[in-house]
């Protein structure tokens, strides 16, 4: 951690504008709906980047268009440009694998693979790279401390991961992403399907995880988007209807559809 | 890159496969369809056969072929109409429901020509009926029983409790209920599940071959316990003179009759499954 | 007068349960007690290698042999082949086209048994025969090669179900994680429909016991086991091929009559049980994971 700020003299996170992923001209059309219309929008480094709106305004899909994990879906047309660390995601030679590993992905409900919690967490990473037993149990602990799991499950590693609770299961899905090593992490609802305590853990968790992660996170939880954003993109009808700093979106926006949402939670965006 | 490569063979592999799945349905009905087709004439099918099936056509074998199933259809349908009635309306005790799905499991798995030997002793012998037409009905109506009732009982047991909760409040007796509300689906089921069984019971050699069936000189029976000649046990016996081309063209003419009446059974009973799967309650 | 309709009601609806029960029973009952006689006089001679009506030598081993490697053989070709195919239809085949696919295999599944067998003589034996440079090409290997194509659609569609049937959360998840779509599918997809996969499997190992005509007109029907015992190229014979062949010519209440009733009750047992695992193994698997 220190040798990071060492690194980064001006690691004033808040206002860090580097910018890691790009969006221009991009449209998703399904069959006959177009989901996404000509979105431009920026996802900025190491911030808690959170895409908020309506249910169906698209947010979702335009998560899902950044690791291309849509792909293979019946009827589905893509066009326009996402860029990451300045290299077209949908360009022809990019191996889809890769980037999922760069990019790593966390559902909204919680989807554990049938084995063993210590096999779920490294069932990912295992793949990318050869590991000793030893190694497994290493980047377990690592993992599942990052996500503050390990004192509740290190003495039950080889149980079934279903014993788990829905929100344990989720830091555990949280964890097995995180170890694979990606530089972005994309968060679809994490917290819809837990109880309070729980959302509040993984909450906690994502401020921690911004230091060292970019964090894309869609949520329909204004509340939520308001304790942990640095950055805020609103999303109505398959359009980004204002991006900005939380700050400037929650206390001066630019635009009265995004005032009315945030405050009453309601979204009429042919005003 | 050795991922990659695993990928790539695997790749491979799932496409070697269905090619060579496809390869062989595709081989086997351009074969019946062709060599079918040079085998089949106006005369073919509506003239006898002559000289051990070599020489003539097959009229009786097809006038044979549907008698069975016809009673067959007489014989399964209203027994497998009522058991699935039972089954879902009276049954209450998981273990009754736990016996009579491990009979009609069982009877589905009993292999083909088992059913043909229980008919050769029960019948044939012990009740002495000789080789009659009528026990192919009788044992081909067991083999399908199953599959009817199986699919009645799905349709029935898909109709919603409150349907029953609402009818019996409106003071219905039971069989009023059974009639008005749950009879209709129950016998959309009841068909479908029949043309799947007669689809295959059609085709069925093993069953009938001692039983039912002569191979020669038979005409039209008139009684219920005479034989009949039927298409499945025709192409038998042309198979065993299979060195014997006019004999091969035979039977090849004969198969082809014998899988488009299984097709038209098996297709009507897909265009109900696709047409009524999407019925919402 | 309603209740009496209720009365006529209910009175066929039992009925024609009992009938049906009955009927299941029955066929049990009978085959049962014509294989007592076999089982009483030869008792543990049935497994021994000779069959012999005239000298009274009833040994089934070597049909007992006959049905296994034509299973196997079948098994061994149909496996690989058909879960290859159910991978293709489930996971590659765009899901506008695999309803129609589906359709075609089923409706292949349904040809009559009797066909399969005329075209494993037209065609089959004799590529056998000259592949090999055989006298004759009716050998057990010709009998299992088809016999896995008859069971291949029953294989196809229910892995297909089984594969279909696994939640997309799953695919997705492993995706997010970085892997390729084979370590999708081999290490998230597989695992997961393993059981109803399974459960196809044993419903197409009854089917292959069971098989009758097609295997009897292929098989060559000699009552040995070939030398060496895994010379697939030999004819051979299996319970299903003895019983169409011999059963019309032997007398009813013979020994020999009741020999083969016998195997056919062996078969029909161990078919049975297979039918009911698999009931009971499906039923059980419904679903763990959702």
């Amino acid at each position: 951690m220190e040798l990071k700020e060492l690194k980064e003299p001006i690691a004033d996170i808040k206002n860090n504008t580097e910018t890691i992923i790009n969006v221009s001209g991009f449209n998703v059309t399904f069959g006959e709906t177009r989901v996404l219309k000509d979105i431009a929008v920026s996802f900025y480094e190491r911030q808690v980047n959170c895409i908020i709106g309506p249910s169906g305004s698209g947010k979702s899909t335009l998560l899902r268009s950044i690791n291309r994990i849509n792909e293979g879906t019946d009827q589905i047309d893509i066009n326009g440009m996402i860029s990451f660390k300045n290299t077209d995601i949908y360009g022809k030679d990019r191996d889809l694998t890769l980037l999922r590993k760069e990019i790593g992905m966390v559902f909204q409900r919680p989807c554990v693979f049938p084995r063993s919690i210590l096999e779920n967490v490294v069932f990912g990473i295992q793949h990318h790279q050869k590991l000793s037993k030893a190694e497994k149990l290493e980047i377990a602990e690592t993992q599942l401390k990052a996500v503050s799991l390990w004192t509740e499950v290190s003495s039950r590693l080889h149980e079934p991961a279903h014993s788990l609770s829905i929100g344990q299961q989720q830091r555990l899905c949280i964890a097995r992403a995180l170890a694979v090593k990606p530089s972005v992490l994309l968060m679809d609802e994490p917290t819809s399907s837990l109880d309070p305590v729980s959302s509040r853990v993984i909450e906690e968790l994502m401020s921690e995880l911004k230091k060292e992660y970019t964090i894309v996170l869609v949520t329909h939880n204004i509340a939520q988007a308001q304790r942990i954003s640095d950055h805020l993109i609103f999303m109505c009808e398959g359009k980004v209807i204002e991006s900005g700093d939380k700050e400037k979106l929650f206390c001066n926006p630019d635009k009265i559809q995004t005032k009315t949402y945030l405050k009453d939670e309601y979204c009429d965006c042919n005003q | 890159m050795n991922r990659k490569l695993t990928n790539a063979v695997f790749k491979i592999f799932v496409w070697a496969a269905m090619a060579a799945s496809f390869g062989i349905l595709l081989f086997l009905i351009s074969v019946l369809f062709w060599k079918g087709f040079g085998a089949i004439s106006f005369d073919f099918l509506f003239t006898p056969s002559s000289n051990f099936g070599a020489e003539g056509g097959i009229v009786y074998q097809i006038v044979g072929s549907i008698l069975l199933i016809v009673f067959a259809t007489l014989i399964a349908f209203p027994l497998s109409l009522g058991f699935a009635i039972y089954k879902s309306e009276y049954v209450k005790s998981s273990y009754v429901q736990n016996i009579t799905d491990t009979l009609i499991y069982g009877l589905n798995g009993i292999p083909s020509i088992i059913f043909g030997i229980f008919g050769l002793i029960f019948f044939v012998n012990l009740l002495n009926t000789g080789i009659s037409w009528f026990v192919g009905s009788i044992i081909l109506a067991i083999m399908i029983l199953p599959t009817i009732i199986l699919s009645t009982y799905q349709a029935i047991n898909s109709i919603p409790d409150s349907f029953r909760e609402n009818a019996l409040a409106l003071g219905l007796t039971k069989w009023q209920l059974i009639t008005t509300t749950l009879l209709p689906r129950g016998l959309s089921g009841a068909f479908t599940g029949l043309l799947i069984g007669l689809s295959r019971a059609i085709g069925e050699t093993a069953p009938i071959m001692f039983i039912a069936t002569a191979f020669s000189g038979v005409t039209i029976p008139v009684g219920f316990f005479e034989p009949v000649s039927a298409l499945p046990t025709h192409i038998l016996a042309l198979a065993q003179q299979a060195t014997n081309p006019q004999a091969l063209q035979n039977a090849w003419g004969t198969s082809l009759v014998l899988l488009l009446l299984v097709l038209i059974f098996s297709i009507a009973a897909l265009w109900r499954r696709v047409k009524f799967s999407k019925i919402e309650y | 007068m309603l209740v009496s309709y209720n009365k006529i009601g209910k009175g066929y609806i039992m009925l024609s349960t009992y009938i049906s029960m009955l009927i299941a029973l029955l066929i049990f009952i009978v085959l049962f007690i014509n294989s007592f006689d076999a089982i009483s006089q030869v008792g543990l001679k049935l497994f021994t290698l000779e069959w012999n009506p005239s000298k009274n030598e009833y040994g089934i081993l070597s049909m007992l042999y006959g049905t296994l490697s034509v299973t196997v053989i079948a098994l061994t070709i149909a496996i690989p082949l058909g879960i290859g195919t159910a991978i293709f239809t489930s996971e590659i085949l765009p899901s506008a086209y695999r309803i129609y696919v589906k359709s075609i295999i089923e409706l292949l599944a349904g040809i009559p048994s009797i066909i399969y067998g005329l075209i494993g003589i037209a065609f089959f034996s004799t590529w056998i025969a000259s592949f090999f440079e055989l006298a004759s090409g009716r050998t057990i290997l010709t009998a299992g090669i088809l016999l896995s194509i008859m069971i291949l659609p029953t294989i196809v569609t229910l892995s297909d179900d089984a594969i279909n049937n696994v939640p997309k959360k799953y695919r997705e998840a492993a995706k997010g994680l970085g892997l390729y779509p084979f370590e999708v599918i081999k290490n998230t997809v597989l695992p997961i429909a393993k059981k109803d996969i399974t459960g196809a499997i044993l419903l197409a190992l009854g089917r292959a016991l069971g098989e009758t005509m097609a295997v009897m007109l292929l098989i060559g029907s000699i009552d040995k086991i070939p030398t060496p015992f895994y010379n697939v190229l030999s004819p051979g014979q299996t319970i299903t091929s003895k019983l169409g062949r011999e059963i019309g010519e032997s007398a009813f209440g013979s020994l020999h009559f009741s020999a083969l009733n016998t195997m056919g009750f062996v078969l029909m047992l161990l078919v049975i049980i297979l039918t009911l695992i698999t009931q009971l193994y499906l039923r059980k698997s419904n679903r763990l994971y959702e």
